[in-house]
């Protein structure tokens, strides 16, 4: 069994088998290479394929209705080979001193696998062919890439997909046909500038006779052609330039992924460090399936996209236009088994944050003989280290470890800290501790396993900058809330260090944190109150003075405008 | 250079002559030129002709029309041009010349 194409021969339609068409066009195509622009190629193609038109027509019947390859060959025999033409070539060259230029269109090059040669899938072979390298290079170079985390293996599965393998004869000629590079495209555009000179020429001949309006419109109809194929010569580099962009982001992020899914470190981000994603396994997930569906998981939802992305820009490249359905099929079902697993991952984890639990830690503070609280941040805001050995990295606030990747234990967090108004008459300081967990229990014991630690000095509170975590434990989002009672009447000063933990602390004035530290507050009825904030002259102040003031004359005269009413009623 | 180009040089000499030759009994298509190039044995392969064809009406020396075929497609009937035949009327004599001094040289 044969499959068959039809063919549009000079306007007569011949049912071809496959493989003969595939010899007669790269025959055609090989004759057509041999006679350039100037001589009147595209009328000696119409007498060639006209003649050959003819030889078929007499070839074929009721009974025998297929042009087979036996044909092809006989007409091909009759006409002679494009040796031949090209000897009758080199005679006309003679008289007329023109250079044969061959033309580029007449193979196209393009990448097929090629079986003949293959050990596997013919793709090394095949690209071998189109690039004109030897492909034991190749071969070795995806032989060693195969140690790179298997992403050789990877290549080689998309390539093979992704590349048809030649099949006719025709194909097979492309494989090697011209090269594609840029002393070429500049032949191709030279050739396409000596087409239009000449089509000017014939054209200039034709609008003398007509009207000038229709020769503006041929110029520059003409004109947008020449444009055109010029663009479009440059449209070609750039979308193959664009192919390879494309597939070395993928390999890349491919690379990367697959990299800090299944050994090493990078990908993630935090900070300015990497962290490969299985650093984060440990302290995230509760069991080995959980890690095994969550490496399966992010390899199919984000390494899907990536290995198609690999695979567009090689189809950019080499420009292949069949499309695979499988692959895309394929690929697509991959994703939404991706997304699944995904899904099914994130209700598992999100039962691991079922319930929130919090724990309470009260500090019992000596009472200050002055009524004033000092608020400071142990070692200030800005005692913090980073230390790399090796692969393992090190982060530091105020000589404690806080990041450790060794242990692969990302446990610290910042607190958030408040000022309100104590029932008692005397300081309190509260800690709380909040952390989730699958249940209560867990969530509890999480809770009040966070480490966080305040200490008196006198009349000075110091406040860690940060919380930890035992190395051990699972990061349940703890987070630590400190609440400093000052009762009504007493005062506190807010040291300059204690802007890093502050958070939206409450004060009549609504003035921001930041603008709160290196002052006193006095504890008013519910709110505090500042002391000393004559000397205020931030933004916020400046626009909070003039709106008291507003509301100050605002009422005086509200109140005069009262008591003259009065004075007239009375 | 061996004896096969030589001889497929001398013949395609006289080719264009003898293109034009075949017309001076009337129009004719290009099957029908390559059926007499080929029972005279001038012409081994068909695809030489139509580049020569084609240069041949470009100088003017031949002019062309369709007619509808039968049992195929469309052809191209060639016919000399005033120009061609005063074109060939030369050429003969040149041929004359030619064959009267090879003659003269080989006897």
């Amino acid at each position: 069994m044969n499959k068959t194409v039809n063919i549009n021969l000079s306007g007569i339609i011949f049912h071809i088998d496959e493989d003969a068409y595939g010899k007669l066009s790269s025959y055609l195509a090989t004759i057509k290479g041999y006679f350039s622009e100037s001589e009147g190629r595209d009328e000696i193609m119409a007498d060639i394929e006209n003649r050959i038109a003819e030889m078929l027509s007499k070839k074929i019947s009721d009974r025998k209705q297929v042009v087979l390859m036996m044909d092809v060959d006989r007409v091909i025999e009759v006409m002679g080979k494009p040796e031949d033409f090209a000897g009758e070539k080199t005679q006309s060259e003679e008289t007329k001193k023109e250079q044969p230029t061959y033309s580029s269109s007449g193979k196209r090059r393009r990448v097929f696998r090629d079986s003949d040669n293959s050990i596997l899938g013919g793709v090394c072979s095949g690209i071998g062919a189109y690039f004109n390298i030897d492909p034991l290079w190749l071969r070795l170079a995806l032989v060693a890439s195969f140690f790179a985390f298997g992403t050789g293996f990877l290549l080689y599965i998309v390539l093979w997909i992704v590349i048809p393998e030649a099949k006719t004869s025709a194909e097979k000629l492309e494989m090697s046909g011209d090269d594609i590079n840029v002393s070429n495209i500049g032949k191709k555009v030279e050739e396409e500038m000596k087409h239009f000179g000449k089509k000017v020429e014939n054209w200039g001949e034709e609008v003398k006779k007509s009207n000038p309006a229709k020769k503006a419109e041929t110029f520059i109809g003409k004109f947008f052609d020449f444009l055109g194929s010029v663009f479009g010569a440059f449209f070609k580099v750039f979308v193959k330039l664009l192919g390879v962009f494309i597939a070395i982001v993928g390999m890349l992020l491919l690379v990367g992924m697959i990299s800090s899914l299944f050994g090493g470190t990078g990908f993630v981000h935090i900070d300015g460090e990497s962290f490969s994603i299985r650093d984060g396994y440990n302290m995230f997930f509760e069991s080995q399936e959980q890690e095994v569906l969550a490496s399966f998981a992010i390899f199919l939802f984000i390494g899907i996209p990536l290995i198609m992305l690999v695979y567009g820009g090689v189809k950019l490249l080499i420009g292949i236009k069949t499309k695979n359905k499988f692959v895309g099929m394929g690929a697509g079902i991959l994703w939404l088994v991706g997304l699944l697993l995904v899904i099914i991952l994130g209700n598992q984890v999100s039962g691991l944050f079922a319930e929130e639990a919090t724990s309470k830690n009260i500090f019992t503070i000596a009472q200050p003989k002055c009524d004033t609280l000092f608020l400071k941040v142990k070692g200030g805001a800005d005692n913090y280290e980073r230390e790399r050995r090796g692969k393992y990295l090190k982060v530091k606030i105020n000589k404690r470890n806080v990041i450790s990747s060794d242990s692969a234990n990302l446990n610290f967090g910042f607190p958030e800290l408040n000022i309100v108004r104590g029932e008692t008459d005397s300081f309190e300081i509260v800690v709380y501790g909040e952390a989730r967990g699958k249940d209560r229990k867990e969530a509890l014991h999480l809770a009040k396993n966070i480490l966080y630690d305040v200490s008196q000095k006198d009349s000075l509170v110091e406040f860690a900058s940060f919380f930890s975590v035992p190395k051990d434990e699972k990061w349940r989002g703890q987070q630590v809330h400190i609440e400093v009672r000052v009762p009504k009447g007493k005062t506190v000063f807010i040291t300059k260090s204690m802007k890093r933990i502050m958070y939206d602390v409450r004060n009549e004035t609504d003035t921001w944190d930041g603008d709160m530290v290196n002052r006193r507050w006095l504890m008013g009825e519910e709110e505090l109150r500042c002391l000393d904030c004559d000397g205020l002259d931030t933004e916020h102040g400046k626009k909070w003075k003039k709106q008291i003031e507003k509301e100050i004359s605002d009422s005086i005269e509200k109140k005069i405008s009262n008591a003259l009413e009065i004075n007239e009623k009375d | 250079m061996d004896i096969e180009n030589t001889q497929a040089q001398m013949r395609k000499g006289v080719l264009e002559f003898c293109i034009l030759a075949t017309l001076t009994n009337g129009d004719a298509y290009p099957t029908e030129i390559i059926d007499k190039m080929k029972e005279a044995k001038l012409v081994v392969v068909e695809g030489t002709l139509y580049p020569l064809l084609t240069r041949l009406k470009n100088m003017g020396l031949l002019s062309y029309r369709w007619e509808e075929s039968t049992s195929g497609p469309p052809r191209k009937y060639y016919k000399l041009t005033p120009v061609g035949k005063q074109f060939l009327k030369e050429l003969e004599s040149t041929w004359d010349d030619l064959v009267k001094a090879v003659n003269k040289i080989t006897n």
